[in-house]
Parts: structure tokens; C-alpha cells; sequence
């Protein structure tokens, strides 16, 4: 590469607005008359098989070392000409584009030369002075730590030893499970009852992985693909190298708290009342079940739906009339969440006899001799029903052990303490921090099938990555002039990827980077008071030469 | 002819933009964009520079309130315009000719309604007096936003305003306002010294009647500025006289 600049500018002109709006010989003499600008060229598809055969041609004849494109979007077609440029042996970061269609033409009907001019002078005076940048790329170590040993954490387990990787699993209560092996077997299918020990025993015998009971991850450093963690065992501290980490907490049933008078005989929980009903040696026979549904939930503290608290509901109710042929089931819900059931669940409870009632929130069931009574919203009458058994559904509350976890891993809650996926519906299945993979009711309360499907999905994920062989991320990252930095941690509270730390004063008391945290957004650096930190691509002296060049026609 | 230089993410204001070309919403052509990662990369020196550059308004356009794709870019960029709002008003300039927009990448109507509206507000204006004084106000004005202990209330106000300040003591947004603006001034006033100071040494009373302050006010400055080594004694003459270190 020669020392000074040689910029060759692609003008694209596609469109029949392009042609009509924009004079391309007016454009073209202006960007010919730039200094550093060695060649220009119109071409109607430059983005096209013909258009970048030609662009190699130039690139080779003007002996040119970077580009800027003047024609569309950068977002939709810097991938495009980056890979002409690799192939053509120029650093793809070398590039900058100009968008003369939707951003000049389009919008412009008058004036829009002048902006393409400018435009173009702009993003030239910038081209100038971009560096070669390099992907950034960090090996992982070839080994997994899932952070809870139930539903969830347990397939994810199973299906990364499957792929060949260690892992680890730390459960915190004595043995695996979790959940559904300890209380609430009844929400998993007949099959999944059946499967759950399966699954223990599974893991249990996988000599790849390794079981660590009635422990706590109790501190994580280090970066993706190379986190270093200490956990807390009956033995003692154990410290191990991870590539990636799985969080399966999971979810907890919130606390009846003394709700129409729990006592746990007459009023039960859902959980309690599965005890009698699945129990063949409980000798208990209620003759007539009342249910209520959203205790203590959708309300101002607790405003979310728990999903699966219905699922239970009508599961239990249907199970009590098929064991109790006798007795009468009613349910009284606000509102039925039908994502978790099915069609089959319906079913069942109605051909099985379970009486259905609505309430209005604003007036919910209320206890008065020995009968539950309330106006019945779907058919306006009011109700009173004599009941020697209550069963309250009381929703799902964050487990402690994700806020727990969530905090040692400086990944965010929403307020209730469960960790939202980002932007669900544009990146599901993906967490917060790379290397970080979050699954089943650590998010929100989910179906025990929807924490396998989720636990399948982020183990493949988490094995894809590990079997990448490491991370690995685009150069615009944040870089630290140490000879500037006076360790005021600003940058620290700045940024929201955790990507920037300042060293201990005895180490200096200097901010890092962690590049492959990083996201190149530059909060940090439009923010260091002593001007210490730069940006990739996008550093003061590759943003002055567009801003002086924005007003000089 | 009014110009604009406005920022735009790549997420948000960029996104837009294209998607105005898209729909054929037409906007005022007097816009010039600067592409960036994020407006949390916007630094308050770079909206300063645009005017001395000669451009008549700046719009910082990036993600809504809350969904910013870098979780708080978005926030911080917006404090900052907030002070070199401040800051130009200090110096006798219209402060919003510098503005912020926070929308969605789907909010094409309404990146064209609001690039026409400050074009009009804008010429609404006048042409800004862009003669030496003004620019030498400008000048300062970008060094003051490079001053490491403005920079530093500025990206710790928030958080000093919700969380106290360094010592635990609470500290209200009107506290917190009415602090940032008296050291603007006092900046300002110290930035306006050294500059004096920087091609050609001055006495304390040479200063004061150039700048149009007290001479005590220039001497405690200068006295301070010695202290911090940004300023030197260069003759012993009577009355004695100082020119700036350059680091």
C-alpha cells in the first residue's frame, strides 16, 4: 500500500429516479476533482456479478487501495462490497458507502445532486484516513458449566455432552431434578413424569458430566470462551475453565401468604392439593373442590399472567373428577390462558363435568358459611357454591437462585427478577451477554415442553459456538490510549455490556476493553473526560473530515 | 443555503432515512448525515465543530427512549445536548440549533417532519453571526466540551441525580443543573484565559480588558492555571506576564 490514499468511488445509478434526479456528470467531475480520489466510475449495477467483476478490474488497473459506493444503503449492502473488497485483497473495513438512492434521489426533488455531491465529499475525506481493521477473535475453552440442575439445565446438559463437550452441573438443592422431581410432577404429560427420572438417570451415568450437588457458582470472571468460575461445594471452593455458560434457575410457585385463608387442610395450594390427588395412600375425598385462579397474581404488585397456573388448573380438576367420580370440580378464573393448553385439556375437563364460573377482578369470590359466592360475569347470575376443599392457583415468581445467578453474571432482570430474551422477536434464543445462554423459566414462566424445546435450542447453540472453537466479533470495538487515562471509571458506569473495566490502582488503574464484549457503540468514548478512548471506524479523526466536509459548497 | 449535519445511528436515524427513500417522503435536501455505530458516540465536541464548520443546525437522531439497540447510547447522547444547549446560550447562540430526535427505525414521516421543521425554525432564526467573535465563542466553547471535568459532570450527572453524589449526599436535579452551569461559566472563563495566552503572552490587566473581565477574576484564574501548570510566568517585567503550556 502507497502511502497516500488511493480512492476509487463506484457511482451506482439503478433506478430510473437515480438517472432522472441526480446529474452523474456533475457528480462525477466534482468526485474526480477530490484529492485522493484516483478513479471514478458510473456503472448501473455495481452490487451485481458484472458490476464487481468490473470493480476487481479497476481495483487492479488504478492500483486502488479503498472504496466508497455511491449507490445504496450501507446497511443493506456493506456486506456486499466488503466481501468484493476481501477477495480483491483490500481490508474490508477500507469502505464506506453512500446512499444515493433512498437517501438523495428518493427524497429529493430538488437539490438532490448538491446532497449527493456533499454526501460523497464527505464520506471521501473520511475514506482517507480509515485504518485496516482486523476481526477479533478469542478461542474457547471446549467446556460447558449449566448453572441449575433441573428440567431444563438437565437436557441442556444431556445434549452438550452429546456433542461432545465437559460439562458441568451445579444444582443447589442435594439432588437433581429440581422442580418437577421435588413437588410439581403433575405439570409435566404422563410421559414426561415417566421421563424425568430417565433424564436424571441419564445425566447420572454421563461420565462427561460432571455433577456438583448442594453447590453455588458463587463468582464468575473472565470473558466468553475463557470464563473462569469458583464454586462453593459440600468439599469446599472449586475453581474450573468454562467456554460457556447455560443458566436454567428456573421459576418458584409464589407463597400463598394466608390468601382465603390457606391453612394448607381446607384451603390448599395446587402443589399441596397434588399430594392427595396423585397419592394412592391418601385417604382424603373431598366432595366438592372450589378453584381459584390468579391469587395473588395480576394485580399492581404482581401484574404479569403466570401461564401455567390455568394448565394446572384444569389438569388437576380433570384428574379429581376422574378420581373422584362423585364429587363436584368447579373452577373460577378471571381470564383462561389458553398458549399453554390444549384443545385436548378443554376437552377433558368438560367431559370429565368441571364447572366453569368468571369473575370480574373488582369483585372477586368471597367466603361466607362454608360457601364461596360470586356473580358469575359469563351469564350475569350470582352464584353460591358449598365447597369442604379450596384450591388456590397462585403463579410463578422469579427463583431466587436466577436473581442470584443474574447478578454474579451481570446479566439483566426486568423487576421481577426473571431475564428477559432481547428483542424477543427479533433475536429469541439469544442472551444478553455472548457466551451466555439463559434457558426455560429463568426467562418467564413457561410449560415444562417449552423449557425442553428451549433447553435443546440453547444447548446447540452454546455446542455451535464452543465447536466454532471461539468467539468471535467485528473490529469496531473501543480502544484505550493508557497514556491518557486517569482511571476515573466513568467508561465503567457507561457502558451496558460490561465490556470496559478499569484495573485495581495497584494494577495501574487503567480501563481495558474486553474486545469481544464490546459492541462498538461509543457511549464510553464521546463520554471520557480526559479523551482516553477511541473508536474503531469511528474515531474522532475519521468523523472531523466528514463533518468539515458536510458544508463547504 | 441552511445547512444540517446530523448524526444518525445506524440503527435508528439511518434506518429511517432509508426507509423515507423507500416511501418517497420528501424532506428538505439541506440535510447532510454522518453515519455512527450509536448516538451514544455523538460527542458534544463534534456537534460544536459542525457549527464552526458553518453549518446552521445539527440533529442527533437515534433510537427511541428505551429500546436503544446499545440499551442507553440514546440517553447519554441526550444529556450531552442538553449541555451544549446551555453552553450555546451562554455564549449568546440559539441553543436549538442543535437538537435531538429519538425514533424508531419505522418512523420514516416522522424523520421528514422533523428535519422540515428545524429547517424552518432554522430560517425562522436568521442567518447566525458567524463573524470572528462568534467564532472565537465557538472555539472556546468546543475546548470547554473537551475539558475533562465538564465531561465528567455531564456523564455522571444522571447517576449523581439518582444516586447521590460521591460522598452518599442526594443531590437534585436543580443542584446538579444549577453546578453544571456556573462551571460552564467558570470554564468558559478559564478557556477563554488560555486561549488569550496560547500564540501571544498577556498580563493579568492586558487579559481582563481583553476579555472583558475583572482583574481579579483574571488573576485568581491565572493563579489557578499556574498551579495546575497550564500556564507560566514567561517576563518579570512590571506589570509581570504569562503565556499557556502546551501539553
Amino acid at each position: 500500500m502507497s502511502d497516500e490514499p488511493r480512492i476509487g468511488v463506484l457511482l451506482c445509478s439503478c433506478t430510473p429516479q437515480m438517472r432522472e434526479r441526480l446529474d452523474f456528470d456533475e457528480i462525477a467531475g466534482f468526485t474526480s476533482s477530490i484529492e485522493s480520489v484516483v478513479h471514478v466510475e458510473k456503472h448501473p449495477v455495481w452490487c451485481l456479478a458484472p458490476g464487481l467483476t468490473r470493480l476487481k478490474e479497476i481495483i487492479q488497473e488504478q492500483e486502488i487501495d479503498r472504496i466508497v459506493v455511491a449507490g445504496c444503503s450501507y446497511r443493506t449492502h456493506k456486506q456486499i462490497f466488503a466481501k468484493a473488497l476481501k477477495e480483491a485483497d483490500i481490508n474490508p473495513y477500507l469502505l464506506e458507502i453512500v446512499n444515493l438512492r433512498d437517501q438523495c434521489a428518493a427524497v429529493h426533488p430538488e437539490g438532490a445532486t448538491t446532497r449527493a455531491k456533499d454526501q460523497i465529499g464527505m464520506a471521501v475525506a473520511r475514506t482517507a484516513v480509515l485504518e485496516p481493521l482486523e476481526e477479533i477473535t478469542v478461542p474457547a475453552e471446549q467446556k460447558a458449566l449449566v448453572i441449575g440442575g433441573g428440567l431444563s439445565g438437565l437436557i441442556a446438559a444431556g445434549t452438550l455432552a452429546e456433542a461432545d463437550c465437559e460439562v458441568i452441573v451445579v444444582e443447589r438443592e442435594d439432588a437433581l431434578g429440581g422442580y418437577f422431581s421435588r413437588n410439581r410432577q403433575w405439570r409435566l404429560r404422563k410421559n414426561g413424569q415417566e421421563a424425568l427420572p430417565e433424564i436424571i438417570a441419564g445425566v447420572e451415568s454421563n461420565p462427561s458430566i460432571e455433577k456438583l450437588v448442594s453447590s453455588r457458582v458463587t463468582r464468575v470472571d473472565g470473558r466468553p470462551g475463557e470464563f473462569d468460575i469458583t464454586i462453593e461445594t459440600p468439599q469446599g471452593e472449586m475453581h474450573a475453565r468454562v467456554g460457556v455458560i447455560l443458566v436454567a434457575t428456573g421459576s418458584a410457585t409464589a407463597p400463598a401468604e394466608g390468601a382465603y385463608n390457606h391453612d394448607g387442610k381446607a384451603v390448599k395450594t395446587q402443589e399441596e392439593f397434588e399430594r392427595i390427588l396423585y397419592s394412592d395412600e391418601s385417604t382424603e375425598k373431598p366432595l366438592s373442590i372450589v378453584m381459584i385462579q390468579c391469587v395473588g397474581s395480576r394485580n399492581d404488585e404482581r401484574p404479569y399472567c403466570s401461564r401455567v397456573c390455568c394448565l394446572d388448573a384444569f389438569r388437576n380438576a380433570t384428574a379429581a373428577k376422574q378420581k373422584w367420580p362423585e364429587s363436584e370440580v368447579a373452577i373460577l378464573f378471571r381470564d383462561l390462558e389458553m398458549g399453554c393448553l390444549t384443545e385436548r385439556d378443554v376437552k377433558h375437563a368438560r367431559e370429565a363435568g368441571v364447572a366453569f364460573h368468571r369473575f370480574d377482578p373488582a369483585t372477586p369470590p368471597l367466603v361466607e358459611d362454608g360457601k364461596v359466592k360470586l356473580v358469575d360475569t359469563m351469564t350475569g347470575k350470582e352464584v353460591s357454591i358449598p365447597y369442604d376443599l379450596m384450591v388456590l392457583s397462585l403463579g410463578e415468581i422469579s427463583h431466587e437462585g436466577t436473581r442470584e445467578t443474574a447478578e454474579i453474571l451481570k446479566i439483566s432482570t426486568d423487576v421481577f427478577g426473571f431475564v428477559p430474551e432481547p428483542t424477543i422477536r427479533l433475536r429469541p434464543h439469544e442472551s444478553t451477554g455472548r457466551g451466555i445462554y439463559v434457558t426455560g423459566a429463568a426467562h418467564w414462566p413457561i410449560t415444562p415442553e417449552e423449557s425442553m424445546y428451549q433447553a435443546f435450542e440453547m444447548a446447540s447453540r452454546a455446542a455451535t459456538d464452543l465447536k466454532k472453537g471461539g468467539f468471535s466479533t467485528r473490529p469496531i470495538v473501543a480502544f484505550v490510549d493508557e497514556s491518557k487515562c486517569i482511571g476515573c471509571r466513568l467508561c465503567e458506569s457507561m457502558c451496558a455490556w460490561g465490556a470496559i473495566r478499569v484495573s485495581e490502582p495497584e494494577e495501574g488503574n487503567k480501563a481495558h476493553v474486553q474486545e469481544i464484549l464490546c459492541k462498538g457503540c461509543g457511549t464510553c468514548v464521546a463520554s471520557c473526560p480526559a479523551l482516553a478512548i477511541q473508536a474503531a471506524y469511528y474515531s474522532d479523526e475519521q468523523i472531523l473530515p466528514s463533518i468539515k466536509a458536510a458544508v463547504t459548497s | 443555503m441552511t445547512k444540517i449535519v446530523s448524526f444518525v445511528c445506524e440503527w435508528g436515524g439511518y434506518t429511517a432515512a432509508d426507509l423515507a427513500g423507500f416511501r418517497g417522503i420528501s424532506y428538505p435536501s439541506s440535510l447532510r448525515t454522518i453515519r455512527v455505530e450509536c448516538t451514544g458516540r455523538v460527542d458534544p465536541v463534534w456537534m460544536i465543530d459542525a457549527i464552526i464548520a458553518g453549518a446552521d443546525g445539527v440533529i442527533i437522531i437515534g433510537c427511541p427512549e428505551g429500546d436503544s439497540r446499545h440499551e442507553i447510547g440514546n440517553f447519554r447522547v441526550h444529556e450531552r445536548v442538553r449541555w451544549v444547549q446551555k453552553g450555546l446560550e451562554m455564549i449568546g447562540e440559539e441553543p436549538q440549533q442543535v437538537r435531538t430526535l429519538f425514533l424508531s427505525s419505522e418512523d420514516a414521516e416522522v424523520f421528514a417532519g422533523k428535519i422540515g421543521e428545524l429547517e424552518k425554525d432554522l430560517e425562522s432564526y436568521g442567518p447566525p453571526a458567524r463573524d470572528e467573535a462568534a467564532l472565537e465563542n465557538l472555539r472556546t466553547l468546543r475546548e470547554v466540551f473537551a475539558e475533562e471535568k465538564i465531561r465528567w459532570l455531564i456523564g455522571r450527572g444522571p447517576d449523581m441525580v439518582a444516586d447521590g453524589n460521591s460522598f452518599g449526599e442526594p443531590v437534585t436535579a436543580e443542584e446538579y443543573d444549577e453546578d453544571v452551569e456556573s462551571i460552564l461559566k467558570s470554564e468558559h472563563r478559564r478557556i477563554s484565559i488560555l486561549r488569550r495566552l496560547r500564540d501571544e503572552a498577556g498580563s493579568v490587566t492586558d487579559v481582563a480588558s481583553q476579555l472583558g473581565f475583572s482583574t481579579r477574576e483574571v488573576m485568581l484564574e491565572i493563579s489557578d492555571l499556574i498551579g495546575l501548570g497550564r500556564v507560566a510566568i514567561k517576563g518579570h517585567e512590571d506589570p509581570p506576564v504569562f503565556k499557556e503550556v502546551l501539553m
